[in-house]
């Protein structure tokens, strides 16, 4: 692997455009940095807390830890040790409280496609060109839970 | 006007029983991808799932991007467009060819005018289709390794490059396997170009 490199490095090099040339490492940090300032405001306004969601399903702190860890609903922790906070697109309207039917399909199939509980909410809520610009959330809430996995599991430039 | 139909777009063509000869591309240029492993790992899966899949395991499937920002495009923008706690632990693999690639290039207008096909070969949502003509190239062509087609998130003027892995895997060398946890600038300029968010930190390269 070693042997090639530094020659193929020099033959195939490109050449810098004016982006390459205005780009500065420090200041992407920084857009980096407000990408996802933006995106833990946005989880903390629309995703729900587990103490709401306990009371929502009527179960204890454990039952729902157990939930969670056997793939039955998604929690995303934003750091490490931090409470998880439940993206609402996995809960069904109306009372009482329960996940949307076929959730455990849908989160098998994100397990298969490598996406952690942060990108599959990501993938959940942005509109997506396989889906005409709906987002996936959409057509599971239409129903339509089968194309969503049937993308899910073809995404991306192939297997990881 | 009540009643009429405007007739929809035509669907895109089954491959015929014989392929019209096309003049192939020689790909000699750098490949990249993101993986999980820092060696080339085909897949054949028994029911197909991506764009050029084997309909029935009839080959394994590669699937590379012809520019190393536009990987993560084709990767990460349709996963969210984010980049989770644990993407850094992925690698990004460069790919040399040992030889020329002999390719069927979708991104020449020539090509798809001789198979009667557009660019929805590259970027449309009839995977059903793009895999049986994948799989007729296979059969007709045993000296093509692989298909360039363009690019669906990376940009109209980057090209993938699919390759019958049984055909391609010796004749590509990885030549650098970085972990991305490890190419703080490559990420970022990428996630920069395709408004990607990274949520993994960033380490020291060992290299």
């Amino acid at each position: 692997m070693t042997e090639l490199a530094p020659l193929v490095d020099a033959l195939v090099e490109p050449p810098a455009d004016e982006e390459d040339r205005c780009w500065s490492l420090a200041e992407a940090r920084t857009r980096n940095l407000e990408r996802r300032f933006a995106d833990q405001s946005h989880l903390a306004r629309t995703a729900l807390s587990a103490s709401v969601v306990r009371g929502g399903l009527n179960v204890s702190r454990q039952r729902l830890h157990q939930l969670v860890t056997q793939g039955r609903l998604v929690a995303i922790q934003l750091q490490p040790g931090a409470p998880g906070l439940f993206p609402t697109w996995q809960f069904a309207p109306g009372i009482p409280v329960r996940p949307i039917a076929g959730l455990s399909h849908l989160l098998d199939a994100a397990r298969e496609a490598e996406l952690d509980a942060l990108m599959l909410h990501f993938f959940m809520i942005e509109p997506n060109e396989r889906m005409r610009g709906r987002t996936p959330a959409e057509l599971v809430a239409a129903g339509e839970l089968d194309r969503v996995i049937d993308v899910l599991t073809s995404t991306g430039l192939g297997p990881l | 006007m009540a009643g009429v139909e405007t007739p929809g777009p035509r669907a895109l063509p089954r491959p015929p029983g014989t392929l019209p000869e096309v003049n192939p591309l020689y790909w000699t240029a750098l490949l990249w991808r993101i993986a999980t492993h820092s060696t080339l790992e085909p897949h054949a899966h028994p029911t197909p799932r991506y764009r050029f899949d084997a309909p029935h395991g009839e080959y394994p499937a590669l699937y590379t991007c012809a520019v190393d920002l536009g990987t993560f495009a084709e990767t990460y923008v349709d996963r969210g467009r984010r980049l989770g706690p644990g993407e850094g632990q992925r690698y990004l693999l460069k790919l040399y060819p040992l030889m020329p690639l002999t390719l069927i290039d979708f991104h020449d207008a020539r090509v798809l005018a001789a198979y009667d096909l557009d660019e929805r070969i590259s970027v449309g949502d009839d995977y059903a289709t793009c895999q049986d003509w994948a799989l007729a190239i296979y059969r007709h062509e045993p000296e093509v390794a692989g298909i360039c087609y363009r690019a669906r998130k990376a940009g109209a003027t980057i090209a993938n490059v699919f390759l019958f892995a049984d055909r391609a895997m010796s004749r590509l060398e990885v030549v650098n396997a970085q972990r991305l946890a490890e190419i703080e600038e490559t990420v970022l300029r990428a996630a920069d170009r395709y408004r990607l968010t990274v949520f993994f930190a960033f380490e020291p390269s060992s290299s």
